[in-house]
């Protein structure tokens, strides 16, 4: 079960509005390479993996991206927390208003809404770690985007940061599908799914 | 929030990630002697960051006991909160 920590991972503290930059970064709140998909990926797959190790590896991951769900959304809280109707309407940020205020809701840069369709649970471990790989890349893809847009340094401090998690938690998955791989008895490790067939 | 207990957080969240990071790696290189010695180091200073920061400010989880009142729980600043 989850316990709460009232404490970030990593500090978030904004001086300067910036509505449009917020939009942007929402993505990875609940776009398609974001840390609610993350979270979901790995607290979901974890229940059908054939190791212990497996299991331990993608609950601790999915609980530190929940973690990371949390700085996005602070950081987004801080980009638009004292707007004015002006500054909503010069930076872009009427459309998003309209449905939600100033109110944080997951979904992609483009508007559309979190859905369960970005990420695969597929109860075959060399699939979800691969998926997981894949997943880690194009999150440190995104965040590098995000750096490049932003020129504040108090947004740019924790965009940093989760782009180095990104980096750590492939690293981690590769070693977890090695791990896999190498203890597949047979030399063809694709003629069984160790989660199904065994 | 003062400037001295957003120093003692910042400890606490220093320590706290540094035991995520160990434990991350644990998982993939279970009885790694050399991380489990670093491992033991990380708690023993993460628990008296914790202690420190319960102690003199505020709770960090739901029972944790507060010198800040009954109420210091929902009362005391939530993670998001930030004045410029």
């Amino acid at each position: 079960m989850w316990r709460y920590e009232k404490r970030l991972q990593f500090p978030v503290k904004i001086q300067t509005p910036n509505a449009r930059l917020a939009k942007a970064i929402v993505s990875q709140l609940g776009g398609p390479d974001g840390e609610l998909a993350a979270s979901l990926r790995y607290l979901s797959q974890r229940y059908a993996m054939p190791t212990r190790e497996n299991m331990a590896l993608l609950t601790d991951i999915g609980t530190e991206e929940l973690a990371h769900m949390e700085i996005i959304s602070a950081i987004i809280r801080q980009l638009t927390q004292n707007l004015t109707l002006d500054q909503i309407r010069a930076q872009g940020f009427d459309d998003y208003y309209v449905d939600h205020t100033l109110g944080i809701w997951p979904q992609a840069a483009s508007g559309a809404a979190f859905t369960a369709a970005y990420f695969q649970s597929k109860g075959d471990p060399i699939t979800d770690l691969s998926e997981d790989m894949a997943a880690e890349q194009k999150a440190r893809t995104t965040y590098e985007n995000l750096i490049r847009l932003a020129d504040d340094p108090d947004v740019l401090a924790p965009l940093r940061f989760l782009r180095e998690r990104e980096i750590v938690h492939y690293q981690r998955f590769g070693e977890a599908l090695r791990s896999i791989a190498e203890a597949a008895s047979s030399p063809n490790y694709y003629a069984l799914n160790p989660a199904f067939d065994l | 929030m003062s400037a001295e207990q957003q120093a003692c957080l910042l400890c606490v969240m220093a320590e706290g990630f540094a035991l995520d990071e160990v434990r991350l790696f644990l998982d993939t290189h279970p009885g790694e002697a050399e991380a489990l010695q670093y491992l033991a180091q990380r708690q023993a200073a993460c628990r008296a960051a914790q202690e420190n920061y319960v102690a003199r400010f505020a709770p960090l989880q739901i029972d944790d006991p507060s010198a800040a009142g009954d109420d210091a729980w929902v009362r005391a600043p939530w993670p998001w909160e930030w004045e410029g």
